[in-house]
Order: structure tokens, then sequence, then C-alpha cells
């Protein structure tokens, strides 16, 4: 019942920005002093199926995210921007989650989740941006309840390189699971293409509750040096974490390092990325590299996406503090080639049919229990994007 | 044994000196099976030998050769009791 009343709150977000789209056709020139507010938002809905040695796995389900602007100028010199991004994946995937072999982070029933991606908070993001320009600078602070915090590159789900493909990387909790940090402070300084931030954020993961806010004290710090210029993003950065994970009492570190390549327009694109990432745990480190790609012409798209990571699986749990029983790392490595084929756009969005299959090479201290396993993904995507509405 | 979502069927379980104990996983989960109930001492290395099981899987301890008692529990699930057992081999 509740994931049905997830769909029909889906079928709501579809239609919102169409709402919005109809609204910005009659718009007239804004000032830029006006507050503009702009709507975007994406959702999957398919049948995954995890092929396994021992039990197949299936679920219809949705992947879905909903993100709202509302931004004004004050002068030439200065900025306002609150963000505020929904999903509604709290009712559109089981509380356990999507099913994805190798897939680890964060909890359920106390457990740690092996095999499962959790579903992501009701509540995304939800803060404010102030930027000012001061000569050739721009000095920018950032305030969120819920927010990313200055680590990792962009959050899979934004990134153009991994635009179609519903799946989560399985190197999300090396890379960006940041994105979803219960309490960020961050000051940032951009200059010459050249942007440097440092904040303080709360560092331990959103827990099982995935409708309420779980700001708490901001215990953790990350900084990120990045570079843009025209197509390219270039990235170095890390984080000391307090604590990140609901079922150990230990605190962590993270470093990645990331480059990607957007260029193109709505027709006609190529996007990819490579990242690093580590984490610096007390049971040793686990690293992460990942290349993807999507490649648009027309109405099609060919997505990509290879990972190589250090899962800590064999001996995942609850460790009190005391316990330091050696861990076992099992190094995986996964394959998926996708494709998606837009069939009805709009102006109030566009609708696509996809499919990808994951295939998977298995360390041997897993082959046992996992064989030669494979995933595969039939999907309706949807996009809509409306802008610049002008707030009377 | 049985493991499901509720936890391991029987928790108690008396075998004879020579036998093996096959734990079944018909969970949606990943679960592990450890010897002792402390991980920085484990204890009865034959139930560690069941190991980490995915959904579907089963696999034996290895064979009890003396007479005593085995606690396990479930390293995924360390502090709930209903994933913490006992062996009795006479």
């Amino acid at each position: 019942m509740r994931r049905v009343a997830g769909l029909v709150l889906l079928l709501q977000v579809v239609l919102a920005p169409a709402a919005v789209a109809q609204d910005a056709a009659h718009q007239h020139d804004t000032a830029s002093s006006a507050w503009q507010w702009s709507l975007e938002g994406n959702a999957f809905f398919g049948y995954n199926y995890q092929y396994r040695k021992f039990t197949d796995f299936d679920e219809w389900e949705s992947q879905n995210w909903l993100m709202t602007t509302l931004s004004r100028s004050f002068g030439s010199a200065s900025q306002l921007r609150i963000d505020a991004m929904f999903s509604f994946e709290p009712f559109t995937l089981r509380d356990i989650g999507s099913p994805q072999v190798f897939q680890t982070g964060e909890t359920y029933q106390g457990a740690p989740l092996i095999d499962y991606q959790h579903p992501h908070d009701l509540i995304m993001n939800l803060g404010a941006e102030y930027s000012r320009s001061l000569g050739a600078a721009t000095i920018v602070v950032e305030g969120y309840l819920v927010g990313p915090a200055p680590i990792g590159p962009p959050v899979f789900m934004h990134r153009p390189s991994a635009a179609e493909n519903p799946q989560a990387p399985l190197s999300h909790h090396n890379l960006d699971a940041t994105h979803i940090t219960p309490g960020v402070i961050t000051v940032g300084v951009e200059r010459a293409g050249f942007t440097f931030e440092a904040g303080a954020f709360h560092g331990r993961e959103p827990d099982e509750d995935r409708l309420d806010l779980d700001t708490a004290a901001l215990d953790s710090y990350g900084a990120r040096l990045s570079w843009a210029d025209g197509a390219w993003y270039l990235q170095i950065s890390a984080a000391d974490l307090e604590t990140p994970e609901t079922n150990s009492p230990y605190d962590a570190s993270r470093i990645t390092a990331s480059v990607s390549y957007f260029k193109g327009d709505s027709n006609r694109s190529i996007a990819w990325m490579a990242a690093f990432g580590q984490n610096r745990e007390v049971f040793g480190n686990l690293e992460a590299y990942l290349v993807e790609g999507t490649l648009r012409f027309s109405k099609n798209a060919l997505y990509l996406r290879a990972e190589s990571v250090e899962k800590d699986i064999l001996d995942a749990g609850f460790h009190p503090i005391g316990i330091n029983h050696a861990h076992r790392p099992s190094l995986v490595s996964a394959l998926t080639v996708g494709y998606v084929r837009d069939v009805i756009s709009k102006a109030w969005g566009t609708f696509g049919l996809g499919a990808d299959v994951t295939g998977y090479i298995v360390p041997d201290n897993l082959k046992e229990s996992y064989g030669s396993p494979a995933s595969f993904h039939f999907f309706v995507r949807y996009r809509g994007r409306a802008g610049a509405v002008h707030i009377h | 044994m049985t493991i499901t979502g509720a936890g391991m069927t029987p928790l108690e379980i008396t075998i004879s000196i020579g036998q093996r104990v096959t734990f079944v996983n018909n969970d949606t989960r990943a679960h592990d099976l450890v010897g002792g109930v402390d991980p920085n001492n484990p204890d009865c290395p034959e139930i560690t030998q069941a190991g980490f099981l995915t959904p579907g899987q089963s696999r034996d301890t290895g064979v009890f050769i003396t007479p005593r008692r085995c606690e396990y529990h479930d390293h995924t699930m360390l502090s709930v009791p209903a994933f913490q057992g006992r062996i009795i081999i006479r």
C-alpha cells in the first residue's frame, strides 16, 4: 500500500514540472533582481532482475528525485540561491532498498546492507547558498540542513556521464555518498576557474528513518580544490568523517580525485568521468576506481560504467570498540552497458525506454557464495525541467 | 538450522560427536556465522566454517569431535538475540 501511494506521489512529481512548464510558457522578461524559480525532476520506473547463484532477485521499483531552486540577484555582485531536493524512494523502493549485487553502505534493521542500494531520504537537500563577487574572485557561503559536503565528485544522479543509468555506482560510498549530509556549512573562494571549498558537517550517514532530518553536531571536516574550464572539471578532495557508519564506532577519512568532461547539447553530447576514492578505515583502506560515460545522439543514448571496488562484505557487521579482528576485503569489478531511446519528447519532459546489463568479476573469496552474477534493468525514464519562472 | 529474517530456527540444537550441522539461509539478506559470543575471541572454529551465507545458500559446519557447548553469533546481527544460539555436542 505504501509503495502504491509512493507511485501515485511519483506521478505527481512527473506532472509537476509539466505544470510549471506551462506557466513558464507565459512568463515575461524578468529583472535580475526578481526571484527566479526552477524545477527539475528525474524518475526511473522499471524491472530490476539480479541473477544470483542461489536465489535470483527481482523487483519493480522506481529511483527518482525532484529538485527545485529559488534564486535572486542583489545588484551585480551578489546572489542568493535556495535549494530543495526530494526523493520519493522511501515509498517507491522497499525499505531494505534496491537489489544490487555487491552494493554496500548504510543499514537496515541495524545490520549492514549487503547486495542492496539503500533508498535515499525524502529530503535530500535543503539549504541556501550566498555568493558575492570581490574583484576577480567570488566568495561563496553555503548552509544546508541537509546537503552535499565539500568532498567528492558531483553525485551520480547529477552527473551527465551517469544521467541515464538507474543504478547507483558500487563506489558510491567511496566517492559521493556525502551528497546527503545532515548539516553542512561550507565557505569557498572561486577565481580564474579554480575553486577552493572547506566546510564542517555531520559525518554520520543517514539513519534508517528515511522521512526525518538527521541533523546533529558538525563533527566532520572536508575540503575540495577544483578547476573548471569549458568542458572539463577536475577535483581533489579529502574529509575526516566522525563515525560515518551507524554500525561502527570508529572514525574514517576519505580522499577522492576525479576528472569529468562534458561537451554537446541536448541533441548530441558526450560525457565521461574517471574517479578514484579511498576510504581509510580502522580495518584497512578500501579503494575504488570508476570510469563511466554517456554518448547521446539524437534520441538515443548509450551509457557504460566500469568499476573496481574493494568491499568489506565478508566481515561487515557491528564492531564495538575493542573488536579488532582482521577484515578480508573483496575486490569486485563490474561493467555496465546500457541504452536508452527517447520515445516521447514534449516541452514538459521526455520519456525514454531503456535497458542495461551488468557483468561482474568476482574475487576468489566470494566465488563460492556469488558464482557469476549478472544484473539487468528494463525501465521507463522520465526527465522534466522547467526554469526561470518569475515570481511576483 | 534455518536462518530467516526473524532469526535462527532452532536457536539451540543437540548433536552427537562426529556430526555436522547445516545452516540454510532462507532470508533475503546475507548472514555470517561465527563461533563464540565475542568476535574478538572466536571459539568453535567448526561453526565459523559455515561462515558467510548469501540468500539461498547453505553450508555445513565442520565435524564436531569433542563433547562441549558451542555458542555462535551472526556477525551481521551481532547484538540481536534471535541470531545467537548454541550447538551442544554430546
